[in-house]
């Protein structure tokens, strides 16, 4: 894990947002949504596959997390437990779009309006995402924003660990050739 | 490049494209939890054949009476600024809100409000006005004003609690609407909701030396402290709170930079009392004591903590010669004002003399003031310094003032009002 992912999650802290959301202070939700949005965004955006339905789960997701906050008993992994909400709610966008299966490489790309992002750098995510299958990039995806162990990862997606460990060598195999390329 | 770069490069770029949505979020998390609330309580709270007997009641109602469009029953203008208005039918339910000046179109065009409950809509008007930072710990008042009286106290409880609850420091100031075609003029012409101008017309009916062009240029924080006044009091004006005073050197400071002047201690003074008014197009501090029998009233201004004015009036002279009024150093308001018409009764008549200047009472500081800057043609004027005192046994003022780029000295008549000497 890079210093850069271990400072992107602080799950004490996490634990105090959800405390101000359930008692209705909204610099929680705040505080939380800026700890933990791109998260929530990458992996969302490595399920549905579009920035546009993306952006719709991250937006359900919270507002069921804010709803959930209340019942919200921490077990110490509050990302984990966020995580959770957003896949089944990006899984059930899917069922209820059925955008994945007809969704072409073009509607994939992501869209040029983020000014923050260079044309280099949104080249080299559409084409690592591109190169990789579903659950390979929600794999490298959740490793590379949460930092979590792959037996956490595995316990989030629901797969035995052998499996995301296999996905996890495959899929980096894969980026490292697109960057060979590039260079 | 090694799998942490390249992670760390995906992580990045992750996070530069994530929108941010959050002020959304919390809008539509607001109006879903609102909706389920209001639903729960349909279902709990009335029977199934109430409603049945209701809407066949509703139904009826509706088919005769009912018009196509719902009934303004209220309207309420928040200022703040921005300035925002509210419309309201016999239910409190939103019919329409609007904002009336750019920042208001800024808060509540992202606002779908219309047909909530008037409380759920404030709490989510509120959160957003601190959200942008409309509402903060230097502007945190706002001026409610409402056409149907019947609804203030409600109301006013209503935006309080919602700041309290927000863990917010507020102040809110309500007043009914009065019906003055002129404040819509007013309102025009200076740029500012109606709401403002009537709270202002009625400050300057109570001091005629405000005026309309600097008052208008007041946040409602500003005209709220000027509202803390005492002399300011206004019938039928509710406020819950304090104006915040975070842009000024606050009271202590005030107190402290007064005392200081005249080289006095906490200790050593006696009638202390201070009051925040509007003076030199400031926000200043009006400091009154007693110190070694001298009366000191002492202007400071509220932005920078320098003088402005410094009165001083002795005791022994005011009382002891005639001077019989009992409201203190500003005596404008009292007597009649045929001052500087001299007389030759100069005030030795023991204590004994009525409020008519020139015989035997004390014209006061205010008055004196007025002479002095009349006679000067001043109408800006800086480090005013008077103080009544002796003078080959008469009681005169002693006045020093900046104005016009020089200095000015004046002798003036304490019981007359007669300029005695001029420099």
């Amino acid at each position: 894990m890079t210093d850069f992912c271990k400072q992107s999650i602080d799950d004490v802290l996490l634990d105090e947002c959800l405390e101000e959301i359930a008692s209705d202070d909204m610099d929680g939700f705040r505080k939380l949504y800026e700890l933990t949005s791109h998260i929530l965004y990458g992996f969302s955006l490595s399920i549905v596959k579009n920035e546009y339905t993306a952006q719709d789960c991250l937006h359900d997701s919270y507002i069921k997390i804010i709803e959930a906050a209340k019942t919200y008993v921490s077990k110490s992994k509050p990302l984990a437990w966020m995580l959770t909400i957003t896949r089944n709610t990006c899984l059930q966008s899917l069922r209820e779009n059925r955008k994945q299966a007809n969704l072409t490489e073009e509607q994939w790309i992501l869209q040029a309006h983020e000014e923050d992002v260079s044309a280099v750098d949104r080249e080299f995510l559409n084409q690592c995402l591109n190169q990789l299958d579903d659950k390979e990039r929600q794999v490298i995806m959740l490793h590379s924003l949460t930092g979590y162990k792959f037996k956490e990862i595995a316990q989030i997606l629901k797969l035995p660990l052998s499996t995301v460990l296999s996905r996890h060598n495959r899929a980096i195999k894969k980026l490292q050739q697109i960057v060979k390329q590039e260079e | 490049m090694t799998p942490e770069k390249i992670k760390e490069k995906i992580n990045k770029i992750v996070q530069k494209i994530t929108p941010d949505i959050s002020e959304q979020i919390i809008l539509d998390a607001r109006k879903k939890a609102y909706q389920t609330k209001k639903e729960k309580t349909r279902s709990f709270s009335w029977k199934p054949a109430l409603i049945f007997a209701m809407s066949c009641l509703l139904f009826v109602t509706v088919i005769v009476n009912k018009p196509a469009t719902p009934v303004v029953a209220a309207t309420i203008s928040l200022d703040i600024n921005p300035s925002i208005e509210i419309t309201l039918d016999e239910n409190d339910k939103i019919i329409e809100i609007i904002g009336k000046n750019e920042e208001g179109i800024s808060v509540v065009e992202d606002l779908d409000l219309e047909g909530y409950q008037v409380e759920a809509a404030l709490k989510v008007l509120i959160e957003s006005l601190l959200k942008h930072g409309f509402l903060n710990e230097n502007a945190n008042s706002i001026l409610v004003t409402v056409d149907d009286e019947d609804i203030t106290d409600s109301l006013m409880k209503m935006i309080n609690d919602i700041l309290v609850e927000d863990n917010f420091d507020g102040s809110v100031v309500c007043q009914n609407l009065k019906d003055n075609p002129d404040l819509v003029k007013l309102a025009e012409t200076y740029g500012i909701s109606i709401g403002r101008a009537q709270l202002i017309t009625e400050l300057i009916a109570l001091d005629e030396t405000y005026n309309i062009e600097e008052l208008a240029k007041l946040n409602v924080t500003q005209l709220n402290l000027l509202l803390g006044n005492p002399e300011n009091a206004l019938l039928g004006i509710k406020r819950m709170g304090q104006a915040s005073q975070k842009d000024y050197i606050g009271e202590e400071k005030a107190k402290e930079i007064a005392l200081s002047s005249v080289g006095a201690k906490e200790t050593e003074i006696s009638d202390y009392n201070i009051e925040i008014d509007y003076r030199h197009r400031n926000i200043v501090y009006v400091i009154k004591f007693v110190y070694n029998n001298i009366e000191y009233v002492v202007m400071v201004n509220g932005t920078s903590g320098t003088i402005l004015e410094c009165e001083q009036e002795n005791k022994q002279y005011k009382y002891q010669y005639g001077y019989n009024n009992s409201s203190g150093l500003d005596d404008e308001n009292s007597g009649n004002n045929n001052y500087g018409q001299g007389s030759s009764n100069n005030g030795t008549n023991g204590g004994k003399g009525n409020n008519s200047y020139g015989n035997g009472s004390c014209i006061g500081q205010k008055n004196v003031k007025r002479i002095a800057l009349n006679h000067a043609n001043a109408s800006e004027y800086n480090n005013y310094r008077s103080e009544l005192s002796l003078q080959d046994g008469k009681r005169v003022y002693c006045v020093e003032f900046e104005a016009n780029n020089r200095q000015y000295k004046y002798v003036i008549d304490a019981n007359t009002g007669e300029i005695l000497e001029e420099k």
